[in-house]
């Protein structure tokens, strides 16, 4: 809500200064955005009297005049507007002046003659964008007096920022209403007019068929108005501080009445209107252009005013074209109607625009009223357009039943945490308009028509602290029974990841959870993705299900940066959709690319490879039961990748991303991810000792050849699962695959090493064990053993 | 982001409050309608709301939701904040359309307005290790809080708004069966990266979204 401080004084002559206003109004809930000088920039410019004109002697477009700014001399000024003529009341901007925009005035020779200021159109003030000669000042105004003084420029523009539950305060009689009940200054009205002077005894035919949503419909016909009148520049005025562009008086009028007293009102032409006029809930088939130009075609849902033709207007919305007022227009229909706070409630969000009216009566309006902001409207139509008052008609009721609040004293103490008595109690209630009578220890409390926030219990002992100010209340800790919080012994997994990760030097990065279609086709789980109705760009249009993808943009962002080593993860949900339920799951996610090592003298300059992300992993997950398989994964390289399984359940994968999509995504080759889901992760148990052994340990070596296909993971676990006696640890310390190979096999070179807790081991019992293990891989595996 | 997160639980928990979460995609009761706001209202236009294509599903708009789910399953005594990522539609110099929330509830059968302003005071103080660090309480509205007001902290010149609390709406406490007159609380909520840029100085909410090395690097250090 904007409006103009003369305005809102008008209604209450409150001493307070601008600032302390702001101050007042913004520590009683409602917040001041802003607040902007009108006339900001103009300084130095006084009303001037063109004394005489003469032709300037060496330029015929500019003209000499002398200007009496109320000084002894009158000043000689160079001039070329078309207007200037003697006697006029011009805005002079003296030497030393400055306009808006910037410009400063100085002393200065116009084609040889002296010119000792400037006289200003409209649009050198900033006023409007008049710009076709001289403003021409009122007769009345006092020559030599500062110009923003005369032209009532010296005013602010206040914004609020008004929350949604002080729909009473959208207009300057509902904010002088809240200052009077805050600092106890009294608000009059200045032109309010209760009632019409006199009744012209014809009705218009108005019937609410939709009585739930239109408690009150007032209507009035004047005729024979100008519609061509010009609206009063006060009122003009008023309207653009308020942010409302004056368009005929009409208008302008019935938006100045709104702003002023919060009632929305409509003016149709009388004589584009056909029969009686109806409150309904629209019919299938029907439609209507709006004043802003939508076609809709109406629906049940709709609330609309109608003539015996069709829908006239969208109610408390939205006039339409058909029934507008124009140039023309001789007789009009004026509309107060209030509509109710369900009829028009989120329409903005079907309509995809709001409008004044709509903002009001979705907070809502108060029916008491309706019958005042209408005769208002008439007068000042009358005053403006000239006509007469010739139909009056009332349908419904401006009663309203509110309902009574039961209030105990001392419950304000026990929700804001001080004592006030119950006189200062009664007395704030009465500030506010409430009626009040007792009942025992209790106060019934029944609120004023026009606060529909005041419901409960609650609500009023806000209006106690907000009244008191909330600055004035204390502010002490909470007491409470002591208590430990759950303190587990390992971390949960993520916090577990970003100490890890930081430790290992990656960076922690915060990507949206939203990506394009493209990345989530490529990198996505390949499960149904979920998608956003309202997306802010088609690049933020779906909930990804991996972190990969992201990860690879910023690695793309990165690299577009010239950063040669990048070691970045992310910890978030991940969203997919499985059989039609939604699954939102924490995971966990990194990727490494380029130099292993910072750039050093003293550190050879490799890349990272597969086995340096893998051991990052492992070494994440040490303590759990970890292995790597082969993995077919179309984001991941197929010969350079592994799911990563704990104790049989696969938890994640890892791997350089596959070369095609590396070259689609232009990132080069090289980049590893890893990506774990944290809900496959084994719950943390405390760790537990495990007893080792004092006696020696034997270590023994086997290499052999085994065909290529087979994994050398299965061929660990299938040693470690056979119960060998003795065997404490399986490792494998040399993978050779010669690239060229005829029968595509590989070298495998295993370490093993054995161990017994109650003694040490004879060469025989080793000899035994290693027995055991080659035939298990000649038998199963068909491997070949090298050398011994 | 994490750093500052670590930090504010970590205040929090010296004070008794436990850590909560939650999921991201809510359903319409949660997010709105169990805090008080049922479709319609006006004041769910100050959240604009991202949807999912086909369901009644949105990306939540505040933690509120985590605070909702929390009280289903457990009684009060109720102390506990919830950080997480939130969603607007929204984007600007001064707006992201993802951000980090904190929100904190504490119900029992004392709290009051004063135990919250004392609570939230404390809090930025020790936040910003600023003894003195002025913070002021103003009227405001929210659907799921009465008295609501919004937090403003001394900065530079001026009061620089820092978040909203209040406390909690009785309609809300009802919704969730608990008794309203033997249990009452207060909750409050911050924008984590706002905190985050003004401890250390980030000028440029979208640094924390654009993942760029530089800006990562220089929080490397503990």
């Amino acid at each position: 809500m904007k409006f103009s401080e003369n305005w809102l004084r008008s209604f209450c002559s409150t001493k307070h200064s601008t600032e302390e206003l702001s101050n007042i109004l913004t520590m009683a809930g409602l917040e001041v955005e802003s607040v902007e000088p009108v006339g900001q920039g103009i300084s130095g410019v006084v009303v001037g009297r063109i004394e005489t004109t003469k032709p300037h002697p060496n330029a015929d477009k500019l003209k000499l005049c002398t200007v009496d700014v109320g000084d002894e001399e009158p000043l000689q000024i160079v001039c070329g507007a078309p207007n200037a003529k003697e006697g006029m009341l011009v805005p002079t901007a003296l030497v030393g002046a400055t306009l808006p925009g910037g410009l400063s005035i100085k002393k200065t020779k116009l084609r040889g003659e002296l010119s000792l200021g400037m006289l200003c159109s409209a649009r050198e003030l900033a006023l409007s964008e008049d710009h076709s000669g001289l403003m021409n000042l009122d007769g009345d105004c006092q020559i030599g007096a500062d110009v923003k003084a005369a032209l009532g420029l010296k005013d602010n523009v206040f914004t609020l920022k008004l929350t949604a539950n002080r729909g009473d305060c959208l207009s300057i009689k509902g904010i002088a209403r809240e200052l009077q009940a805050i600092t106890g200054v009294s608000m009059h009205i200045p032109d309010e007019y209760e009632a019409l002077n006199e009744d012209p005894g014809n009705e218009t035919h108005v019937v609410i068929e939709a009585e739930e949503a239109c408690p009150i419909y007032l209507g009035l016909e004047i005729s024979g108005i100008n519609a061509k009148a010009k609206t009063p520049q006060y009122i003009v005025d008023r309207l653009e501080r308020s942010g409302i562009r004056a368009i005929s008086a009409v208008v302008d009028l019935t938006n100045y009445v709104m702003l002023e007293l919060g009632q929305p009102m409509h003016a149709f032409d009388k004589d584009k209107l056909h029969g009686k006029v109806s409150v309904r809930f629209g019919r299938a088939g029907e439609a209507i252009e709006l004043l802003n130009g939508t076609n809709l075609e109406v629906t049940s849902e709709h609330l609309v005013i109608a003539d015996e033709d069709g829908p006239i207007a969208l109610a408390g919305i939205m006039g339409g074209e058909l029934s507008s007022v124009t140039d023309v227009t001789q007789n009009i229909f004026l509309e107060a109607a209030v509509f109710s706070q369900e009829s028009v409630a989120g329409k903005w969000r079907s309509l995809g625009f709001s409008t004044d009216a709509l903002h009001r009566f979705e907070r809502g309006v108060d029916p008491s009223g309706s019958k005042a902001a209408l005769a208002r409207l008439a007068k000042l139509i009358v005053d403006v357009c000239g006509g007469k008052i010739v139909a009056l008609t009332s349908v419904g009721s401006d009663k309203v039943e509110r309902k009574p609040i039961v209030f105990r004293c001392d419950r304000v103490k026990r929700l804001i945490g001080i004592d006030v008595t119950q006189d200062r109690i009664l007395e704030i209630f009465s500030g506010l308009e409430l009626a009040v009578s007792s009942s025992g220890d209790d106060l019934i409390v029944t609120p004023p028509s026009y606060r529909f926030d005041l419901v409960l219990e609650a609500d009023l002992i806000e209006e106690i602290a907000r009244i008191e100010g909330f600055d004035k209340l204390p502010a002490t800790l909470p007491r409470a029974t002591s208590s430990m919080l759950r303190i587990a012994d390992k971390m949960g997994w993520p916090e577990c990841a970003q100490q890890h990760f930081v430790e290992r030097s990656y960076h922690e990065v915060i990507t949206y959870s939203f990506i394009s279609e493209d990345l989530e086709e490529a990198f996505g789980s390949g499960r149904d993705s979920v998608r956003l109705a309202n997306p802010i760009a088609e690049q933020y249009s779906v909930m990804r299900s991996s972190l990969i993808g992201s990860l690879v943009l910023t690695l793309q962002k990165n690299l577009s940066h010239q950063s040669d080593r990048v070691r970045i993860f992310e910890t978030s949900l991940c969203f997919e959709e499985n059989n039609g339920e939604l699954a939102q799951k924490s995971v966990i996610a990194g990727l490494c690319y380029g130099r292993r090592l910072p750039e050093q003298w003293s550190v050879d300059d490799k890349s990272v490879d597969f086995y340096d992300i893998k051991g990052d992993v492992e070494e994440f997950l040490s303590g759990e039961d970890i292995s790597f398989h082969r993995l077919e994964d179309s984001r991941l390289h197929p010969g350079k990748s592994a799911s990563i399984v704990i104790s049989g359940v696969r938890v994640g994968i890892v791997g350089e991303i596959h070369p095609q999509l590396a070259s689609s995504f232009d990132i080069g080759d090289g980049v590893l991810v890893f990506e774990l889901q944290v809900d496959k992760l084994p719950r943390s148990s405390p760790q537990r000792f495990m007893p080792y052994s004092k006696y020696q340990r034997v270590r023994r070596d086997i290499s052999i050849e085994v065909n290529s296909d087979l994994e050398v993971s299965n061929i660990v676990e299938a040693i470690e699962s056979e119960k060998i006696p003795f065997l404490q640890k399986v490792g494998i310390f040399d993978v050779y695959e010669k690239a060229e190979s005829i029968d595509s096999t590989k070298s495998l070179a295993f370490l093993i090493s054995f161990q017994d807790t109650e003694k040490t081991l004879t060469d025989e019992e080793v000899e035994k064990s290693i027995l055991q293990i080659r035939s298990l891989l000649e038998d199963r595996f068909g491997a070949r053993l090298r050398g011994n | 982001m994490t750093k500052t997160l670590r930090r504010v639980t970590r205040l929090f928990e010296t004070m008794g409050f436990s850590v909560a979460s939650g999921p991201e995609i809510e359903d319409d009761y949660y997010n709105f309608t169990a805090l008080n706001q049922p479709e319609n209202h006006p004041a769910r236009s100050m959240h604009d709301t991202f949807y999912i294509e086909g369901e009644r599903h949105l990306l939540r708009t505040h933690t509120s939701p985590i605070q909702v789910r929390y009280m289903e399953k457990n009684e009060p005594p109720i102390r506990i904040v919830a950080p997480g990522r939130v969603y607007r539609v929204d984007s600007d110099a001064t707006h992201s359309p993802m951000f980090h929330q904190i929100e904190g509830l504490w119900i029992d059968d004392s709290a009051t307005f004063a135990d919250l302003k004392g609570t939230v005071r404390e809090f930025l103080r020790r936040f910003f290790e600023k003894d003195d660090l002025e913070v002021r309480f103003r009227p405001s509205y929210f659907p799921f809080t009465e008295p609501s007001a919004e937090i403003d902290m001394t900065f530079k010149d001026g009061w620089l708004e820092i978040g909203g609390c209040g406390m909690v709406h009785p309609k809300v406490l009802q919704n969730l069966n608990i008794d309203t007159d033997r249990y009452q609380g207060f909750a409050f909520g911050m924008g984590l990266d706002r905190l985050a840029m003004l401890r250390f100085g980030v000028n440029d909410l979208r640094l924390f979204f654009d993942n760029d090395l530089r800006f990562l690097s220089q929080f490397s250090g503990q």
